[in-house]
């Protein structure tokens, strides 16, 4: 069972961990794996993007537990996510008490200034000296908590941590000959430029003490580095100023290009600013919106699990992104008909009819067939599975501005510039929901998507299922159900 | 066979009918001909409600509350089956005998009447319900209704 | 979705209307084709009975002795012919008729010696038309029947009719005590089981001589009327039918029947006619015509009457007239049935549809029945109807007819003679088997 392991390094690790998350509850398939396994690596223990982002594994993890049987390769939820202490299980370790049932990385001691954590003031007087010119007073002086600030110099420091870390020792153990790391970073902030290739150097080293030294040396490795695609609104009080992030893109780019031999792809993903966000400097007030970047930057993923490993191994690949059509409103249309468009395209459809079902015409359908079977009336309100569900779908009982859902992810991506706009959101006429790809009303409407017309399907899916197996057989059927309805009815894919 | 069956279902029901100079017509026309013709109806309904409206095509026309107009339908059907059934054939009777009813007879005649409309309209709904349940299974969209039972 | 709508609507439509158009017919249908049924299967069935019997041969005997010569005399231009002309012509000419449709028929003189000669259908009518212009000397009775049966026997499916006033005077006047005897031997020459006799009575103005059968001397009458008599002698069936189809003009006649047998006639319990408390009519195990009935309560408190209408148009119009209270005999088995009254149709309240069949009706009370009267074991009450006694027959008859035309129409010793007809039947009297017996079925709902 391969495993494909995720170092998702500072907010643009969780953002495009979180588009990831996104495509492959939709069913795009991630190839050569089965497992996906996130760490994120943040020290600003507040941050929302990584708050968010977290809140969503686990409630995909959790949904994906009760899937069974599992579903199979295209179908909603197909790829496992897990965390690195549930491999234990899989990897024949025991469980690590000092691994931590999360998603994250957990550092220690990050509530102190840097000042302290490099231990200042018993530090002899040319070491300070050193310090002195390498930090400027008040990034020593200020807490860890709020990260690295766009400081790169800083967070290599404190990333140096993690390698004694139990966590790596523990992923360093359970690593098997098929599995693969990627890291994604962006290369103009503070945690992810410095700490990713840190990173690297250390799981290559040959001469370092960790198991499975011969795996990792091998296995393939892959990054993402994100470079600059918004613009901070200007605030003469934060410390992160957009103004410098070409200067420390173009310095990151300088020491890649020297010291990244061990890498076997590197994705670049980029854009033009097209609109400023809100100046955070870190903590839960740093949540930006997802981005279109972000979901380019997941499909870097997909496109480096679809590599051999024989293709990788040993070999140097460098990618980019173009998008086929320079459009400010992307949509399908937009993509490569004969790459990200049918990658993307069915399977985002398939999901947003899926919820879009739920949403609108679940609840005048609620004593179908499909619905009584698995009495799906009253799970809805009442179990788990069914309550998560909604939260992961369309933000049903998130707390106030801690919106995971697929439909705020959506909503996010066309409100923010670039805009991704596929679908017209709130839409509940299944033949008007993809932007651009309308379905045209034939003789006597038959080639509509009517209600009546999805919900005999998922009658026919789910005519003998009982409430006992109803997760599992849920999002089979509606896989199933929804690949067939777009299928035969949506033009263009 | 048919006539002793719906005989007993209606007289268990109604009683003998009255006048009684009519048993006879009641006994061999009336109730195996209404009782017949009210369950060929149900049956007609359910198959129209679960075959062909959610099995033939597929409509809307497949919740508890649709099966419950269908239920009422039958049921109004089968009290109009049940009174033209019997009136017709009553009187064709009396044509035929000549018999003049006295104007207490007419009366008994009449509450017989109502009495036996009023008790198909129940054994329609009996009907329909049975039918129901013979037929569901052979429904894709309404197999459910009005409850999920048997599947 | 308000299109998909409407097309429910319409789904619906079509549904109703093909449910409606199916029901609202049948019952009537099958009511009326249960009554087709039925009518057409009565009529069937007298068809064939009549074809296996089968009249083959009618033979007819008049006799024309002296003492005869009275009722057929020649006539003057504009006379209207006697009584006996006129009837016994008619009766000739349609035995003759009947030749024609599958019967032969034979006429002969009843004579002396011999006692019966062969003649035509010509010469037979002319003789009684034009009167006996060679009278025979006279002929004994018994010898004339032996001849008679002897002819009979000869070709089955014959029926005889004879035409006389069977005076029967044995030459010794001491041994008119043997006339009963007489008869009966002659007649049992045939298997009673395959005979039937019918007397029918008339009488005719005579004028000429008239020869006492105790042999008194003769006497001259001058149109006093005198009876004659027609006996139609053969198997029953076909007597009874011959009695129906040829001698319609003497129905009113006082008449008697001997070994007569009749088809059980049809009947019924009419629904909604003269009748009280609860019940309803039922048809028999055969279906057919209500011959039960069945009481859904019945008590002293709730006694029940109900009227059974007979079809009696195929019984002698005398055994027709018997239909009364005195001799409708009800054997009320278990129950208390009892003979409330009797009329005809034409005499009794206004017969509704369901009676039109019957031409008597007979009322019934009824208020006690075993509560073990059930469907499959029915009480059973029986209806018969017993002929009336020939009360005429003693009123023709007399010992001592010498003086006739003092005494009126008169036959010397007739009680006698019919007796030994009796006799010859075993015994039987004159008042004879039932015309029919029937059952009526009584069940408790």
């Amino acid at each position: 069972m391969a495993t494909l392991y995720i170092f998702g390094i500072g907010g643009t690790g969780s953002r495009v961990i979180r588009s990831l998350t996104m495509l492959l509850a939709a069913g795009v398939e991630l190839q050569n794996c089965n497992r996906v396994v996130p760490i994120i690596i943040d020290p600003d223990a507040l941050n929302g993007d990584k708050q968010r982002t977290i809140e969503l594994l686990k409630t995909y993890q959790r949904l994906r537990q009760q899937l069974r049987p599992a579903p199979e390769a295209g179908q909603f939820f197909h790829t496992e996510i897990a965390t690195l202490a549930s491999m234990a299980a899989t990897s024949g370790q025991e469980r690590d008490p000092r691994v931590k049932e999360t998603f994250e990385y957990n550092f220690s001691g990050m509530d102190e200034p840097l000042r302290d954590y490099l231990h200042y003031n018993s530090l002899p007087v040319e070491t300070k000296h050193l310090v002195d010119l390498l930090f400027d007073p008040k990034s020593l002086n200020e807490p860890l908590t709020v990260g690295f600030k766009g400081s790169p110099n800083v967070g290599s420091v404190v990333l140096n941590q993690l390698m004694n870390s139990p966590e790596i020792e523990f992923f360093a153990n359970g690593f098997g000959p098929d599995d693969r790391v990627f890291f994604i970073s962006s290369i103009f902030g503070g945690t992810g430029a410095a700490g990713f290739p840190l990173l690297l150097k250390n799981l290559r080293n040959p001469k370092g003490n960790l198991a499975k030294k011969h795996l990792l040396n091998t296995a393939p490795m892959g990054a993402l580095t994100v470079l600059p695609y918004f613009d901070l609104k200007s605030d003469e009080t934060s410390s992160i100023d957009s103004n410098t992030f070409i200067t420390k893109t173009k310095a990151a780019l300088a020491y890649y290009q020297r010291n990244l031999p061990d890498l076997n792809s590197l994705y670049y993903v980029g854009d033009q600013a097209q609109k400023q966000q809100e100046n955070r400097e870190g903590g839960n007030q740093q949540r930006n919106d997802a981005h279109f970047v972000e979901l380019v930057g997941a499909l870097s993923v997909l496109d480096f699990m679809r590599q051999p490993a024989a293709v990788l191994q040993n070999d140097h690949h460098f990618y980019e992104y173009g998008l086929e059509r320079d459009d400010k409103e992307v949509r399908f249309e937009s993509f490569d008909p004969n790459q990200t468009r049918p990658l993307l395209g069915p399977a985002l459809t398939r999901f947003q009819f899926f919820t879009t079902w739920l949403e609108h015409h679940f609840p005048a359908t609620d004593d179908a067939v499909y619905a009584k079977n698995i009495n799906l009336k009253n799970a809805w309100q009442t179990t788990p599975f069914f309550r998560d569900l909604r939260r992961f779908l369309f933000d049903y009982n998130s707390p106030e501005g801690q919106p995971i859902s697929f439909k705020s992810w959506l909503r996010e991506l066309r409100d923010n510039a670039r805009h991704f706009v596929p679908f017209r959101l709130d839409e509940a006429d299944f033949d008007k929901i993809v932007q651009g790809q309308e379905v045209k009303k034939g003789f006597f409407n038959s080639d509509t998507i009517s209600r009546s017309y999805v919900r005999e399907r998922l009658d026919k899916q789910l005519r003998k299922v009982t409430e006992a197996e109803a997760p599992g057989e849920f999002v089979r059927a509606f896989s199933e159900v929804m690949e067939d309805v777009v299928d035969a009815k949506v033009p263009g894919f | 066979m048919l006539q002793s069956f719906f005989t007993a279902l209606y007289q268990a029901l109604l009683g003998n009918p009255d006048p009684s100079s009519l048993i006879p017509v009641y006994r061999q026309s009336i109730f195996p001909g209404v009782g017949l013709t009210t369950f060929f109806v149900a049956l007609g309904m359910a198959l129209l409600f679960y075959v062909v409206l959610n099995r033939v095509v597929t409509t809307s026309f497949f919740k508890t509350q649709h099966w419950a107009i269908m239920l009422l339908l039958t049921a109004v059907l089968g009290a109009i089956v049940a009174w033209q059934q019997a009136a017709a054939a009553v009187e064709a009777q009396l044509a035929e005998t000549g018999e003049e009813l006295a104007v207490a007879q007419v009366s008994t005649l009449k509450r017989y009447l109502w009495g036996f409309t009023a008790t198909n309209t129940l054994v329609a709904v009996l009907f329909f319900i049975l039918c129901s349940f013979a037929v569901k299974s052979l429904s894709v969209s309404a197999r459910t209704t009005p409850v999920r039972w048997p599947n | 979705m308000a299109s998909t709508s409407k097309r429910h609507l319409s789904f619906w439509a079509c549904g109703l209307a093909l449910l409606l158009s199916a029901c609202d017919v049948p019952g009537e249908k099958r009511a009326a084709s249960k009554a087709a049924a039925t009518t057409a299967a009565t009529p069937k069935t007298e068809e064939t009975t009549n074809k296996t019997t089968g009249l083959r041969q009618l033979n007819v005997f008049v006799d024309i002795s002296g003492g005869m010569q009275g009722f057929v005399r020649a006539n003057r231009p504009g006379d209207p012919g006697s009584e006996f002309q006129r009837t016994v012509t008619a009766l000739l000419s349609d035995v003759q008729g009947r030749t024609t449709q599958g019967t032969t028929a034979g006429y002969y003189f009843v004579k002396e010696n011999p006692v019966v000669q062969p003649t035509s259908y010509a010469e037979l009518s002319q003789t009684i038309s034009r009167g006996i212009e060679n009278p025979a000397a006279g002929t004994e009775m018994p010898d004339m029947l032996r001849e008679v049966l002897k002819l009979q026997t000869q070709k089955p499916g014959t029926v005889s009719i004879i035409v006389s006033d069977f005076i029967y005077g044995p030459k010794d006047p001491t041994q008119t005590w043997r006339v009963r005897t007489d008869v009966k031997d002659a007649l049992s020459t045939a298997n009673p089981a395959e005979l039937a006799v019918s007397v029918f009575a008339n009488t005719s103005e005579f004028r000429g001589n008239f020869y006492p059968g105790n042999r008194t001397k003769r006497q001259t009458l001058t149109g006093t009327k005198l009876p004659y008599y027609v006996w139609v002698l053969g198997p029953a069936p076909l007597v009874a039918q011959v009695n129906q189809q040829l001698m319609g003009r003497l129905d009113q006649q006082p008449q008697v029947h001997f070994n007569a047998k009749y088809e059980a006639p049809t009947y019924g319990v009419v629904t909604g006619y003269q009748g009280k408390g609860e019940w309803y009519a039922e048809p028999g195990p055969q279906g057919g015509k209500a011959t039960g009935v069945s009481f859904t309560s019945l008590s002293a408190k709730e006694p029940a009457q109900f009227v059974v209408g007979f079809d009696l148009k195929h019984l002698p119009l005398a055994a027709q007239k018997s239909f009364s209270v005195s001799q409708l005999r009800l054997e009320p088995g278990n129950t208390d049935a009892k003979l409330v009254k009797t009329w005809a149709a034409a005499g009794g309240p206004p017969v509704p549809a369901a009676g039109r069949a019957y031409t008597h009706f007979t009322q019934i009370s009824v208020s006690k029945l075993p509560s073990t009267a059930s469907r499959q074991k029915p009480q059973t009450l029986r209806l018969a109807l017993a002929p009336t006694a020939p009360t005429w027959a003693s009123t023709y008859s007399t010992s001592n007819d010498s003086n006739i035309a003092g005494q009126g129409p008169k036959t010397f010793l007739l009680t006698e003679v019919l007796a030994g007809v009796a006799e010859s039947f075993g015994g039987q009297s004159a008042t004879g088997p039932v015309l029919f017996d029937v059952p009526v079925a009584l069940r408790r709902d």
